[in-house]
């Protein structure tokens, strides 16, 4: 065969490799692209929520300073919110994925290690989603709890 | 050894702006608050009454002049943050014109936070929040969020979280503007109740000339000066105070 001039032979391992360098490996780079273009948005959209949610609360949390709540107390209370909401999130989101990956034209193969990284990521998402509401809720002073 | 006051301010005064936007907002001012005493603060807005309650609070700093309270030196000299706070957490009640309730937060869950903040059992902070709203006449409002409640069970709560942490000190600023005279006057009483039975210092901030003889002792501010008022009860201990 290898005096053929219009066939090339591939092992199995290089036929594989052929394959993940080719359309696969585009479409593999095409979906990277997008998850990481989504965690982004995400996060920003999450940072926003809390950050809302922040600014409603502005004078209970000048009140908690004003009768002594310390830092770590109001930042826990802000983390606590973006770590529900992202957990709340992540469940919402694996139900639906129990829900649509059987509607696939190709099996849809999540594994306990797809899972535990995207909680992972989702943990992150929501740590860094809290950090705005945070700076804010740091910056105001106790005395606005009187006005 | 003499009595530990409940407080005790030498010279304090507060410089806002430098140059020529300087304003004295407060001016040496220096008052003693025995244990179980209810004293009151009149003044015409812009006097530095707040400014006075700011800074025996350890919200502000005062440019001048230190703060005791509960017999501990808190204010002559740069303090951290964390410091103040733990202290005003331990040991100081803060009531205000509004209720100022948490929204969020039940009767007896925004009592049971004070505790909760000083490091006491959830179970613990809970009881005694229940106990006090009860002493307070509030107990069958305890799981009532704040909208539920009237004006003046709203400023009981809001005298139950002051007592929570067992203060040395109740600062109230204008408690009863937002009530008729009637449920004003009741709370004037009750405060007096709360100083003599808790041994609690309690400075009023107050308009209301009506409850002044609810007070041991009442001190007026003008353009930032405090000093006993003519004429009202305990102005002759307040002055030889002053004098000292």
């Amino acid at each position: 065969m290898e005096g053929w001039s219009d066939v090339t032979t591939y092992t199995g391992a290089g036929q594989e490799e052929l394959l993940l360098k080719g359309s696969v490996d585009r479409a593999r780079r095409q979906i990277l692209l997008f998850r990481v273009l989504l965690t982004i948005i995400s996060t920003v959209i999450m940072a926003l929520i809390i950050y809302t949610l922040t600014l409603d609360k502005l004078h209970p949390i000048a009140l908690l300073k004003l009768i002594g709540a310390p830092n770590h107390t109001i930042v826990g209370l802000i983390l606590q919110q973006s770590l529900i909401m992202g957990a709340l999130a992540f469940g919402v989101g694996y139900l639906i994925g129990l829900r649509l990956f059987p509607m696939f034209p190709r099996r849809v193969l999540v594994t306990n290690d797809d899972l535990l990284r995207v909680a992972g990521i989702v943990f992150l998402i929501s740590v860094l989603a809290s950090l705005l509401g945070i700076w804010k809720a740091m910056r105001v002073a106790p005395n606005e709890a009187i006005g | 050894m003499g009595e530990t006051l409940a407080l005790e301010t030498d010279g304090l005064t507060k410089v806002y702006g430098s140059g020529h936007t300087e304003v004295v907002a407060m001016r040496d001012a220096s008052m003693r608050v025995r244990r179980g005493e209810i004293v009151a603060l009149l003044g015409p807005s812009g006097a530095g009454k707040s400014t006075f309650l700011l800074c025996v609070g350890l919200i502000n700093p005062p440019t001048r002049g230190s703060v005791s309270i509960g017999g501990r030196v808190m204010q002559d000299g740069p303090r951290s943050l964390g410091d103040l706070r733990r202290f005003r957490r331990e040991r100081i009640g803060f009531i205000f014109q509004k209720s100022n309730l948490i929204p969020f937060l039940s009767a007896v869950e925004n009592v049971q936070v004070v505790g909760e903040l000083i490091g006491r059992p959830s179970s613990v902070a809970r009881r005694r929040a229940v106990d006090l709203l009860g002493a307070l006449g509030v107990g069958p409002r305890a799981l009532n969020m704040p909208t539920q409640l009237s004006g003046g069970e709203q400023q009981r709560v809001t005298i139950a979280r002051a007592l929570a942490n067992q203060p040395s000190l109740i600062l109230a600023d204008e408690p009863t503007a937002a009530l008729d005279s009637v449920r004003g006057r009741q709370v004037m009483e009750l405060f007096r109740e709360v100083a003599h039975t808790h041994g609690t210092g309690v400075i009023v901030v107050t308009h209301d000339h009506r409850a002044l003889d609810v007070f041991d002792m009442v001190y007026e501010m003008e353009d930032g000066l405090l000093k006993p008022a003519a004429g009202a009860p305990g102005v002759a201990a307040a002055g030889s105070a002053m004098a000292r």
